[in-house]
C-alpha cells in the first residue's frame, strides 16, 4: 500500500510527523490515517487538518511526503522497514534514529538528519543542516549504522559522535566534520571547513580535496597504499549505483593520524 | 571394465567427513599471492602428521577477489572444527600475514565461522584498525610494508577427504606421466584440492604395522618390491603404482575429479604403460563415503 500525505498549506508552526511510518499505515483507509493526532507547535490537531491523505493500493510499504515548505519535523524518525520518499523540504531529525527502511529527500534537509540511526539508508538530495547523522539532544551516540548520503553540501559538525556506519557527502563539508566521532567511516567529495576531525577517537575520515588546514594535533603519516579502500571503493559503487567512487583505490594516498588529543587512532586520508 | 586398454577394478575409494574451510589470498600480484598460499599450504599433505590437509584450488582475477588484485583460493580440511580452526590460525600467522603485500579474505558463506583475522588483529599491539563495510567485518594489522587486511572470519563446511585412485603400470616414467595429466584435468575441477606432492603420492598406506607404536605403515600389497613375500595385488607386469588422492567440499566434485583423472589416465592407455586403475579401501568399515570406481566412470 503506498500513502501520499499532501501538506495542505503553510503552518505558522512545525509540525511533529512522529509515528506517521508506512508499518503504522498498513491495512488503514485515508479516514483512519486521517485522524492520526499530529502535533503542530505544542498542540495536537488531526492529520487531516494538516495533509491531504492519498492511497494508491498497487504499491507496498511507501510513505511520500509532499510538504509545503521545509518545517515538518521527524519525517521517518524511528523507521524500521519500507520506504519514505519525501517530495521537496524536510525539517530537523528526519530519520531519526532509524533502525531499518529507507528514506529519500528531493530537496534540502534541516539539522539532524539521521541522528543516531543505527541501520537503513537515507539520501538526501539537497543540502543538509547542522549535526547531520550526530547524536539527539543529549545522546552519547551519532550514527550507529547504516547509510547516510547526501548529494549536496553539509552544516556543522556533520559524523558528529558517529560511532558506526557510512556517511557520504558528495557536496562540501562544513565545518568541524567528524567532530568527536569515536569510528565509523565519512566521505566528503567537496571542500571541508575548520577543524576536521576535531577530537576524533577512531574512524576514517576520507577526504577528495586536501583541507586547508587540520588541528594541529593531526601528524602526518605520510603517503601508504591502503588495501581496504578496494573493498569501501566496490561497496561504495554497490550503495550508490555506481555514482559515487574513491577513484584509484590501489595508488597510495595521504594519511593523518589524530586526534591525539583524544585516543589518537582516527585517521584522515586524502585521495588527491 | 576397460578404458583404452586399461583395466578399472570393480572396487572403491573409502573417504572420509571432513571439516573444510576456503580462505583467499590476494596480494600485489599473482606471484606473492602465490608466494603466500605455498606457504600456507606447505607440510599439509596428510592430517595423520600435518593436522591438516591443504592446498590451492585455483588462481582468482582481479575481478573474482575482494579488493580486485590478484588472488588465489585456498581449500584447508582437518578431521575436526577444532582443529580445523587452530590450523587456519597458525597458517595464516605463520604464512600469510608475513608474506608481503598480502590480504587475506574469507572464501565461503555460512553459519559455522571460524577465526581468521579475530585473533591475529592483536599482532597490531593496540594499532589495528576494524572496518566494517558491506556488513562484513576486516581487520587492518599494521606491519612493516604497510598494513595486512585480514577479515575477521570465514565458514567451514562438511567435507570429504580421502577420495583416491591408484595407477597401475608397467615402470616408475609411465605411472608418473599419466598421474601428471590426471593431475592437470583434476586440478580444474572446482572445489577440491590434491593435498600431496605435485598432487600425486608414492607411499600408499594400510592400516596398522608389525610396529605396535604405528598406526600406519606401507600398502604392502602394492609395492612392487615386495612381490613374491607378501600377499601381493600386482601382476607380474606391474613395476610401478602411484596414487592419487583428492579432497572436496562435496561429494559431486571428489567423483567428478576422480571421474576426469582416470579418463586423463586412460587417455595414455595401454600402450604407454598403464596397466590398471584401482583405488584404496579399508573395507569400508571406517569411512562413510565409497567412490566405487565403475559408478564414476559409468
Amino acid at each position: 500500500m503506498s500513502v501520499t500525505l499532501r501538506q495542505l498549506h503553510q503552518a505558522d508552526q512545525r509540525i511533529d510527523l512522529r509515528g506517521v511510518l508506512p508499518a503504522n499505515l498498513v491495512g488503514l483507509n485515508a479516514q483512519e490515517i486521517g485522524v492520526m493526532p499530529l502535533h503542530l507547535g505544542n498542540r495536537r490537531h488531526p492529520l487531516s487538518e494538516l495533509f491531504a491523505v492519498e492511497i494508491d493500493t498497487r504499491d507496498t510499504d511507501l510513505l511520500t511526503v509532499v510538504p509545503a515548505d521545509g518545517r515538518i519535523d521527524y519525517i521517518g524518525a524511528g523507521l524500521q522497514g519500507g520506504r519514505i520518499e519525501v517530495t521537496g523540504d524536510a525539517g530537523d531529525l528526519l530519520g531519526a534514529g532509524m533502525t531499518g527502511g529507507g528514506i529519500r529527500v528531493s530537496g534540502n534537509v534541516g539539522d539532524n538528519a539521521g541522528s543516531a540511526m543505527r541501520a537503513g539508508e537515507l539520501q538526501i538530495d539537497g543540502n543538509a543542516g547542522n549535526s547531520l547523522g550526530g547524536p539527539v539532544g543529549g545522546g552519547r551516540l551519532g550514527q550507529q549504522g547504516g547509510l547516510i548520503r547526501v548529494l549536496g553540501t553539509v552544516g556543522e559538525c556533520a559524523g558528529e559522535r558517529m560511532r558506526r556506519g557510512m556517511l557520504l557527502i558528495d557536496g562540501d563539508g562544513g565545518d568541524r566534520l567528524g567532530h568527536r566521532m569515536i569510528a565509523g567511516t565519512v566521505y566528503c567529495g567537496g571542500r571541508t571547513g575548520v577543524l576536521t576531525g576535531y577530537a576524533m577517537r577512531r574512524g576514517t575520515l576520507i577526504l577528495r580535496r586536501a583541507p586547508g588546514s587540520l588541528p594541529s594535533t593531526f601528524a602526518d603519516n605520510g603517503r601508504h597504499p591502503l588495501p581496504f579502500l578496494a573493498l569501501l571503493r566496490r561497496e561504495l559503487a554497490r550503495l550508490t549505483h555506481g555514482q559515487s567512487d574513491l577513484g584509484d583505490s590501489m595508488a597510495d594516498v595521504q594519511r593523518y593520524v589524530g586526534d591525539l588529543a583524544y585516543d589518537g587512532h582516527g585517521e584522515i586520508l586524502i585521495l588527491d | 571394465m576397460q578404458h583404452n586398454g586399461v583395466i578399472i577394478d570393480d572396487t572403491f575409494a573409502e573417504a572420509f567427513g571432513m571439516k573444510a574451510t576456503r580462505v583467499v589470498i590476494t596480494a600485489i600480484n599473482a606471484r606473492w599471492a602465490y608466494e603466500a598460499a605455498l606457504a600456507m599450504t606447505g607440510f599439509a599433505t596428510s592430517v595423520i602428521g600435518c593436522g591438516v590437509e591443504a592446498g590451492i584450488e585455483s588462481e582468482l582475477e582481479p575481478s573474482a577477489t575482494p579488493d580486485g588484485r590478484p588472488g588465489v583460493s585456498v581449500l584447508l580440511f582437518a578431521m575436526s572444527g577444532k582443529e580445523l580452526a587452530k590450523q587456519l590460525e597458525r597458517r595464516t600467522g605463520q604464512c600469510v600475514l608475513t608474506s608481503p603485500t598480502s590480504a587475506v579474505f574469507a572464501g565461503m558463506e555460512g553459519e559455522e565461522r571460524l577465526p581468521l583475522g579475530k585473533n591475529l588483529r592483536y599482532f597490531g599491539d593496540g594499532h589495528q584498525i576494524s572496518k566494517l563495510i558491506g556488513g562484513r567485518r576486516f581487520w587492518r594489522v599494521p606491519v612493516m610494508d604497510g598494513e595486512f587486511l585480514a577479515e575477521e572470519t570465514t565458514a567451514r563446511c562438511n567435507a570429504i577427504g580421502g577420495g583416491n585412485f591408484l595407477v597401475l603400470a608397467r615402470n616408475q616414467a609411465s605411472a608418473l606421466a599419466a598421474c601428471e595429466d590426471a593431475v592437470v584435468a583434476m586440478r580444474r575441477v572446482p572445489g577440491v584440492i590434491l593435498p600431496f606432492p605435485g598432487g600425486v603420492v608414492r607411499s600408499g598406506s594400510k592400516v596398522g604395522s608389525k610396529y605396535k607404536a604405528l598406526m600406519a605403515s606401507t600398502n604392502d600389497a602394492y609395492c612392487p618390491t615386495l612381490r613374491g613375500l607378501v600377499r601381493s595385488q600386482l601382476g607380474a607386469d606391474t613395476g610401478a603404482v602411484l596414487e592419487i588422492v583428492v579432497n572436496g567440499i562435496t561429494e559431486q566434485a571428489v567423483a567428478e575429479a576422480m571421474r576426469v583423472g582416470i579418463a586423463a589416465v586412460c587417455e595414455r592407455g595401454g600402450e604407454h604403460g598403464i596397466e590398471r586403475i584401482s583405488a584404496g579401501n579399508y573395507g569400508g568399515k571406517l569411512g562413510q563415503y565409497h567412490f566405487h570406481l565403475r559408478e564414476v566412470m559409468a
